[in-house]
């Protein structure tokens, strides 16, 4: 019994540091062994249960006083090797600091829960809609409805619609997003108005008085977040609405900047309307409820749909999480981002890795001393190790002050329209991972050289200063490895940024069909209670062309409802004339004023274009583009022919003549397939809203702004004019993601680099210094300048080639991986692979070319004599 | 520290003593002792109210070594009687002018106690 209890006990004592075990583990078993026989029986139980309390506290108590010990001492060391220790924390510091920038990106934008309730319940539901090439369409309000009588795993469901509002009041107009939404909104969403109750059941009926709830943005930047707002009445678009609530700040669906939600209320028209897709649609599924089997009941309905309705034969459903469906834009890019820096930190973890197996050979007679007196190989681990941690411990600290002040800049260069990235900020959950990723980074590559150093023969190293000839093999060996693991990783990043570099250039090589240069565009939108029929409408926009087109530095001006097509544009299925079938890949629309492709340059291929002549009373026309024209009349001149939007023998929509035929543009996005495409004359078809074009005489267009605010304000002093921007920054705000993508990974590429070449540089030099006796000799013995190298740098060299090529293979895998963010090049682009290899090569051998000259130089009498 | 580097630390600097501390001292004040030997010291003039684990006595002995108040004896008093086996310890001059220097401290509050009648004037 007692000797159980006596060998437990020693077994604990494992749980103290190896020294102070050493030293008084014997001493300590005696000690019990006395008090358990002099104490005896039930009383031993009590000395044995204290002894054991003992351990467990004295033992952590000893482990943190060596701790603290071998910090301190660490710390002292550190401070002596100044230029080791600097270089060291700067490359950690790099490493961690990029990766932590990074990870409070994705913290922010892929992690971070949304902040309404049981966000994981709210799904979208996208209509897909393959005849016509949508894999996610919106819907109209009769699906809606059946979706919602038949669904038996919803809770809810809730639609909405974007809208654009002007305000009026005691402030300038000023032009606020909106969303018209179903009554339920706000539940489905999980959110609640900060202030006041929002809508109720039915307030979304056709005809109801009008109601509105504000963004905590717009409350308190046009009421000064008034409480006494509720109740209150606002003008928007010459109507009155009264305030029954207020978002809070986090609540920013389905825009950041919408400002404004409104109950939907759906005329008995849209009511019925199957086949007008206009309701964006989001549902909470029930507790407990899949999206599995979510999808599984959505499915059956539609199946029933489409036997019941002809419109509805070909539509399928498809439902996304909404957290997935708002991250799904951003998220391949991250992980692209995460991949890079992650590279990034492995080479500076093997640089420093490197650099301390360096520093080691250097203490070996230090460190063999030590050993010799007495500090066991435990110890002098643990010592080298804490040195370690302690280097890539205050290096994770300078990385996270590093990314604090990074991601402060990157969030003012990010371009406007990456909005999202304004959310990022540098928090405590970052900060404990940079600490956690120094931590394991310092274990993982701490360890390598601390029990390298320690397997050295001590009775060697304190007998002589250098080596022998082919000694400490393994610890070059070690060394060569990392520098080849090294130049692996450095290559894949800088294939990964040839690659989004030449995809960033084959876009911006893209002939966009229309020419930007200098065109100005402001979205301008007609509020309708005050436009409330065609006759104003046109004879606003007439009047605003005519002045503008008069203004000295413009040479054209120009209208069209929307220039830059969005992911679904407004598009319909139609009706060919004398052919029976109806076309259900939908056809986009634009209204444009008679001189819009003049303006924008677009070149007429057949027929004519639109002119004043096309009139309310003359016969409806339409332009359409070669898309068009080649997918419906391949072998014929469309111009002459008629069609019409809508479908079904009882179409109403009156038929329209195509005039002309014009070039293809990229209207959509430089990315994306040019749609098939048509537009109406602004007489025949009145649009509030319009984007106005002006292309000044000159290339100086910093007048063309004021002069449409003034030409607009000549015309009706209450409109707005809200955006004015130039044509050519939106097209760049359209690949501003990519751009700042590719500029990241560029950045992130260029930084390994450099990393890899101080990796090459310390390793020979290391090389160097520690051969330097042996290339005395062989210099003595007359080796020609070439062995020398081969015999010094060849291992180096070959390490690299071998780390080139594990490179390649690396990066064919990356690349496949990256495909789908590639543009207009193959992902085993052959050009980008060679530019890698060639910047690579050059920086390797230009890092390597300063060590090996001084081997060159080495004085044999000099390196002999220090013998 | 008051003392400055050369001299290294002075008596003062150690006090007030840990309890643990000022026991083991007292107990080595009158001859070499081995752990269990101070053990069974300290437990029998605290009439068992301070018994060391092993612990937390070596954890004591090693601080007390390191701080130079106590030395481990190269060889042992009275090999006759003795298990070779264990480890001896005795005062240093500064191990024993700390004990000295932190008794009379102690005496001097209980005068001070003493004194305000906190104790009663006769013990």
């Amino acid at each position: 019994m007692t000797r159980i209890a006596a060998s437990i006990f020693a077994a604990s004592l494992h749980l103290y540091p190896a020294s102070f075990r050493d030293e008084y583990g014997r001493e300590m078993r005696r000690v019990l062994a006395d008090s358990l026989r002099n104490a005896g029986g039930a009383a031993a139980v009590l000395v044995w249960v204290r002894a054991m309390a003992g351990v467990l506290v004295g033992a952590p108590r000893e482990h943190a006083s060596l701790m603290l010990n071998d910090v301190r001492y660490a710390c002292r060391t550190l401070r002596h090797a100044k230029w080791f220790t600097l270089t060291a924390l700067i490359t950690l510091a790099l490493g961690i600091g990029v990766n932590t920038a990074i990870f409070s990106v994705v913290e922010t934008l892929l992690l971070r829960q949304l902040p309404y309730r049981d966000p994981d319940r709210i799904v979208m539901v996208w209509v897909k809609n393959p005849e016509q090439g949508f894999d996610h369409d919106i819907t109209s309000y009769p699906r809606l409805e059946d979706w919602r009588a038949q669904s038996r795993t919803m809770e809810a469901f809730a639609a909405y619609s974007g809208a654009l509002h002007v305000l009026t009041g005691s402030d300038d107009p000023e032009q606020v997003r909106g969303a018209r939404v179903t009554a339920d909104f706000f539940r489905v969403m999980g959110a609640t108005p900060a202030v006041g109750n929002g809508f109720f059941p039915g307030d979304d009926e056709f005809g109801r008085p009008r109601k509105a709830v504000l963004s905590h943005g717009l409350w308190a930047r046009r009421f000064g977040a008034d409480p006494g707002i509720l109740g209150r009445t606002i003008r928007m678009d010459g109507q009155s609405y009264t305030v029954v609530g207020v978002m809070p700040s986090t609540f920013r669906y389905p825009t950041r900047d919408t400002d404004v939600w409104e109950p939907l209320g759906v005329d008995p028209e849209l009511r019925r309307q199957r086949s007008t897709f206009w309701l964006t649609t989001v549902a909470r599924l029930k507790p407990g409820v899949t999206i599995a089997q979510a999808r599984q009941d959505m499915d059956a309905i539609s199946r029933r749909l489409a036997r019941q309705y002809t419109e509805d034969r070909s539509l399928g459903v498809d439902l996304v999480r909404l957290k997935d469906e708002l991250t799904a834009t951003t998220r391949p890019a991250l992980l692209v981002l995460t991949a890079a820096v992650a590279f990034v930190l492995l080479i500076a973890c093997a640089n420093v890795a490197g650099m301390l197996i360096a520093r080691a050979s250097d203490r070996q007679r230090e460190i063999a001393l030590r050993a010799a007196l007495g500090a066991g190989r435990g110890r002098v681990i643990r010592q080298l190790l804490t040195e370690a941690m302690v280097l890539f411990i205050t290096g994770g600290a300078l990385g996270f002050a590093l990314a604090a002040a990074g991601v402060r800049a990157v969030v003012r260069l990010a371009p406007p329209a990456l909005t999202q990235i304004r959310d990022v900020e540098v928090d405590w959950t970052v900060a404990l991972y940079a600490i956690g990723l120094a931590a394991v980074t310092g274990l993982v590559f701490g360890a390598g050289p601390a029990f390298q150093a320690a397997r050295r023969d001590q009775a060697d190293a304190i007998r002589g200063g250098s080596p022998r000839i082919g000694g400490r093999r393994g610890a070059a060996r070690f060394r060569t490895g990392l520098l080849a693991a090294q130049v692996a990783l450095a290559f894949v990043l800088l294939t990964g940024a040839a690659l989004f570099l030449r995809s960033f250039a084959a876009m911006q090589a893209v002939d966009l069909g229309f020419d930007p240069r200098g065109v100005v565009a402001a979205r301008i939108s007609l509020p309708r209670a005050k436009y409330d029929n065609a006759t104003k409408i046109v004879a606003f926009y007439e009047a605003l062309t005519e002045r503008l087109r008069a203004a000295p530095d413009v040479e054209s001006a120009a209208g069209i409802t929307s220039f830059l097509l969005s992911r679904l544009p407004n598009s319909a299925g139609f009706q060919i004339e004398g052919r029976t079938e109806d076309i259900i890949t939908p056809l986009t629309y634009d209204t444009v004023t008679p001189g819009f492709f003049r303006t924008m340059k677009i070149p007429l291929l057949r027929g004519r274009f639109f002119t004043d002549a096309d009139g309310n009373t003359s016969q409806p026309v339409t332009i359409i583009n070669q898309t068009t024209a080649k997918k419906y009349w391949p072998h014929e001149d469309p111009v002459g022919k008629r069609i019409r939007f809508g479908a079904g023998a009882d179409n109403k929509s009156p038929w329209m003549t195509i005039v002309g035929v014009v070039a293809d543009t990229k209207r959509a996005g430089l990315d994306v397939p040019v749609f098939t495409e048509s537009y109406e004359p602004m007489r025949q078809a009145a649009s509030g809203r319009l984007a106005v074009l002006v292309r000044p005489r000159t290339d100086a267009y910093a007048g063309i702004g004021p002069a449409i605010r003034a030409a607009v304000r000549e015309i009706d002093p209450q409109q707005p004019v809200p955006t004015i921007a130039p044509l050519q920054s939106m097209l760049d705000e359209t690949v501003a993601d990519r751009r700042f993508n590719t500029l990241l990974v560029t950045v992130f590429a260029v930084t390994a680099l450099l990393l890899a070449a101080v990796g090459v540089y310390g390793l020979l030099a290391y090389l160097i210094a520690q051969q330097h006796r042996e290339i005395g000799i062989r210099i003595a013995l007359g080796a020609s300048a070439k062995a020398i190298l081969q015999a010094v740098g060849g291992r180096a060299i070959a390490a690299a080639c071998v780390g080139g090529l594990a490179g390649v293979v690396l990066s064919v895998a990356v690349s496949r991986a990256i495909a789908g963010l590639l543009f207009g090049i193959a992902p085993l682009d052959a050009v980008s692979y060679g530019a890698a290899a060639c910047v690579l090569a050059a920086v390797v051998l230009a890092a390597a070319a300063f060590p090996l000259r001084r081997a060159l130089k080495v004085d044999p009498a000099v390196s002999l004599r220090a013998e | 520290m008051r003392s400055s580097r050369e001299n290294g630390p002075g008596p003062e600097d150690f006090l007030p003593l840990h309890r643990d501390t000022f026991h083991i001292l007292v107990s080595l004040a009158d001859r070499d002792r081995h752990g269990y030997s101070i053990l069974l010291d300290v437990a029998e003039r605290t009439n068992g109210a301070l018994r060391f684990s092993p612990s937390s006595l070596y954890a004591s002995i090693k601080r007390l070594l390191h701080q130079g108040l106590i030395e481990e004896l190269a060889e042992r008093p009275d090999p006759e009687e003795d298990d070779e086996r264990r480890r001896y310890y005795r005062l240093t001059r500064l191990g024993r002018k700390v004990a000295e220097v932190e008794a009379r401290r102690l005496q001097q509050l209980l005068a001070d106690a003493r004194a305000t009648g906190l104790l009663g004037r006769r013990a």
